[in-house]
């Protein structure tokens, strides 16, 4: 009998960025970074893990943008060239820093680093990496659930009920496609939640999502648990509420882990330290100085003067915080044990990113924590969200409170004066969509296709990220061009299905290039009546 | 000088000629290998100008929106993409040229596909519509598009002695009337008993606006139109219903599940951090103190409906 249960859940999502017409293109890089830094890292320690039978349980969501990026074969050898240039970049670097003990130690660590990431891209998953997390999900380490199809921003479009439902479909259709089996539980993106959309998740089955703290601590009728008991919604479908305070240790810049001064600085790289001529291969096609991913410095402190990177020092630290992140735990589930007198659910979720790329210890972090939790069952047990559920009775009936885990816990990071402006297009476009289905219903041939590859560019232009882009400003160019040119590509194949004259080269063209979810059907806009 | 303090005069230069060749061959060494010094002795590199994410005033139609001060809560606040990382202190980011521009410098695999020109959205689409979006409990964005028909349909209405009315948008609170499943004359009933209304006057040439309603958790439909100065509302289109979310705990409890006020605000101090054995009283003061902070314009204490708003209000 364990005094309280932990769930940590990871979300892993990327917008889907593919340019086949340019050879190289600065945003690809997202991927190929959060792969060297975070995907690939952080399966090897839980292989690592499982390998020496360490018990563990984690909840995974990997989105059906990132899943369509890792099973693509152009994205994946141009992710073997890079990595390759990693490899010569570090290389370079042993032979440049041999007289330098501190920064060839880190060279060597960065050699080995990028040297075991191909070996186990290519060697281990054959090129896809949906074979590993498949293979720890049936081994039984990881809960991998679905989410939205390309992870937009559904509150906001509450107004449109068929295209809350293509989104939630296309997000389980991927997962049983590549999973094998119905995805008991959904990420709401950036846990989005409207009452009113709960419904129709039931309709494909969906056990439970997850959101913030104050969709439950604000719910009608007041939850008796707080945060740690999940609710049922009306429609019988369970929401886990996110616990703010073990999420703020990890998450928080100024008063959690990541930001300690041993920690490996973000932003001190060879890309922009180095003189040019010598990083040019290894930077972006255009010559654009960026992030290669060799990083010296640690954080040091609020001074922009960095001391070397001490690996030996930053582990030790990791496994500090590690041991104070599970002894906080253990205090919290302790006293809500005695409060609520039976052990509490604490929820924490994560973006995956956060592990390795923004947090380069976090891999380690996390290896740590789990090994530790193992070897004290009686205090905390990790848990996913569906094991709970078979475990436990029926949770109180409760309408959480529409919310998000964004800026400010609404609307506003996706709504504000930087990016309001797309949602008149947006739902024009939406709207279209539902009477063009609508009304071919029995559409077949060039018209079905194009009716399917329009529902593909709606779900492309409806993405979360790219108003997240406009608010931060950074990548805003480019997420204003992805909205423009999906509304423009769906408003031309609009007209061309209204004059039942499809250009069919144009219509192959746009399957290869904006080639996401194959098995779209487009009669999920249809309404139905 | 004595032969011995020649030898070692002569034997100190000689070492010392041996070191400046040492110095003069490995000074040679790395300039024919042609490497960049060690990191270590770099200047740092410039910072870029920092870019400021403000609400923008560029255009006139969209109206300021008041930024949240700068205490930031300690929720998740970056994606992947973002700029405020949560992990370093320095803040500098890395300077990203406009994607127009990388876009006409990096090579490019021929396609006969690709458009001539950029795509452009179109200004306007030729229906008349007003939508209404939630953006947290107090305020709401709309949208609208007006046809020139449409238009010229409700000037003669208006009556061409008129002069020329304001272009108002109308928010009515319909919270708690029955609203006959959103068909027309449902909400016309609803609009009729509104508890109250707020007008936001706008420029003329405005297609988009944020409101602040000021109340949280209440419903709202919307209408756009002119108010002539005898008082007169001439409605040109109306908007889809929407409720705002709740900013504060629910006074509804459920009998099955009985929570007292203690126990409620003990677990949620939890959640906050205020520690164990905080008292739930000094937890809901703190707890009220931090909302008013942070979230983007806090009206009264929790959950408080009847607070003023700062726009016209009629009730």
């Amino acid at each position: 009998m364990t005094q309280g249960y932990l769930a940590l859940i990871l979300h892993a999502h990327l917008p889907f960025v593919r340019h086949p017409e340019h050879a190289q293109f600065l945003e690809e890089r997202w991927l190929f970074e959060a792969l060297t830094e975070c995907y690939i890292p952080l399966l090897l320690r839980w292989e690592r893990l499982a390998e020496e039978g360490i018990p563990f349980r984690l909840t995974c969501s990997l989105s059906p943008t990132l899943l369509s990026m890792l099973t693509d074969e152009l994205l994946q050898t141009r992710y073997l060239a890079h990595l390759q240039r990693l490899i010569e970049l570090s290389e370079r670097e042993l032979a440049r820093t041999q007289h330098e003990p501190v920064f060839h130690r880190l060279a060597q660590l960065y050699h080995e680093q990028f040297t075991a990431a191909l070996h186990f891209f290519e060697t281990r998953c054959q090129r896809d990496l949906t074979r590993a997390f498949r293979a720890l999900k049936d081994a039984g380490y990881l809960e991998l659930i679905a989410c939205g199809a390309t992870h937009a921003y559904l509150p906001l479009f509450a107004l449109y009920p068929p295209a809350i439902r293509a989104q939630i479909a296309v997000g389980v259709m991927t997962h049983r496609r590549l999973f094998g089996d119905s995805p008991h539980g959904l990420w709401l993106p950036e846990c989005g939640y409207h009452p009113e959309q709960d419904a129709l998740l039931r309709e494909y089955d969906i056990q439970y999502v997850i959101t913030d703290a104050h969709a439950l601590l604000f719910g009608t009728p007041r939850p008796q648990y707080g945060v740690y008991a999940p609710v049922a919604c009306p429609s019988g479908v369970v929401a886990f509420g996110r616990d703010p305070e073990s999420s703020k240790s990890v998450w928080s810049a100024t008063e959690g882990y990541p930001g300690d001064p041993v920690y490996r600085d973000f932003y001190r790289d060879v890309g922009f330290d180095l003189e040019y001529d010598y990083v040019r291969p290894y930077l972006d096609g255009d010559g654009q100085r960026v992030s290669t991913g060799v990083k010296y410095y640690r954080i040091t402190g609020p001074t922009p003067h960095k001391e070397p990177y001490v690996p030996e020092r930053a582990t030790e630290r990791a496994a500090v915080h590690a041991g104070n992140f599970l002894f906080s735990r253990q205090r919290q589930a302790d006293y809500l044990s005695r409060v609520m007198g039976k052990p509490p659910i604490i929820v924490s979720p994560y973006d995956a990113e956060l592990f390795g790329h923004w947090w380069f210890e976090g891999p380690e972090w996390l290896e740590v924590l789990l090994r530790k939790i193992a070897r004290a069952p009686e205090t905390i047990q990790l848990i996913t969200p569906h094991e709970f559920l078979t475990q436990h009775t029926q949770p109180q009936v409760l309408t959480p409170a529409l919310s998000s885990w964004g800026y400010q816990g609404y609307s506003e990071m996706w709504l504000c004066a930087e990016n309001a402006w797309i949602y008149r297009h947006l739902h024009h476009a939406t709207a279209r969509m539902i009477a063009s289905a609508t009304a071919h219903r029995a559409a077949n041939g060039h018209v079905a296709r194009a009716l399917t590859q329009m529902a593909r560019e709606l779900l492309l232009a409806q993405s979360s990220d790219w108003p997240f882009m406009l608010k931060t400003g950074t990548f805003a160019s480019y997420a204003t061009r992805r909205v423009t040119e999906h509304l423009d590509r769906f408003t031309r194949l609009a007209e061309q299905v209204q004059r039942q004259q499809v250009d069919e080269q144009w219509l192959t063209w746009l399957e290869a290039t904006d080639g996401v979810f194959p098995e779209l059907d487009y009669h999920l806009y249809a309404d139905a009546h | 000088m004595s032969p011995r303090r020649k030898t070692r005069l002569a034997m100190k230069q000689q070492l010392q000629a041996a070191v400046e060749t040492t110095k003069r061959y490995v000074q040679a060494r790395r300039a024919r290998r042609a490497l960049p010094p060690s990191p270590a002795v770099l200047p740092p590199p410039p910072a870029p100008a920092k870019r400021r994410v403000t609400a923008s005033a560029k255009s006139p139609t969209v109206r300021r929106v008041r930024l949240a001060p700068s205490q930031r809560p300690p929720r998740r606040s970056t994606r992947f993409l973002g700029t405020a990382r949560p992990v370093s202190r320095s803040k500098r980011l890395e300077p990203i040229t406009p994607f127009a521009q990388r876009s006409a410098r990096a090579p490019k695999v021929p396609s006969s596909w690709a458009p001539a020109a950029p795509a452009v959205l179109p200004q306007r689409y030729g229906l008349t519509t007003l939508v209404l979006l939630v953006r947290d409990p107090w305020w709401l964005y709309a949208y609208w598009e007006v046809t020139p028909t449409q238009l010229a349909a409700v000037s003669k209405q208006l009556g061409p002695a008129e002069p020329r009315a304001p272009l108002v948008l109308r928010l009515y609170d319909v919270t708690g009337q029955p609203l006959a499943g959103e068909r027309p004359q449902g909400i016309t009933a609803a609009i009729a008993h509104a508890s109250r209304w707020l007008d936001v006057e706008l420029p003329p040439e405005a297609d988009n606006w944020f409101v602040d309603t000021g109340v949280a958790h209440r419903t709202w439909v919307a209408e756009l139109g002119y108010r002539t100065t005898s008082g007169r509302w001439v409605a040109i289109v109306r908007s889809n219903v929407v409720t705002t979310p709740r900013a504060g705990p629910s006074e509804t409890r459920d009998a099955a599940w009985p929570v007292t006020d203690e126990a409620y605000w003990k677990l949620v101090g939890v959640s906050y951090g205020l520690g164990f054995g905080t008292s739930s009283l000094e937890i809901r003061q703190l707890l009220e103190q931090r909302f008013r902070e942070f979230v983007s314009s806090a009206r009264g204490s929790f959950g408080d409906p009847t607070a003023p708003a700062h726009t016209t209000t009629h009730t």
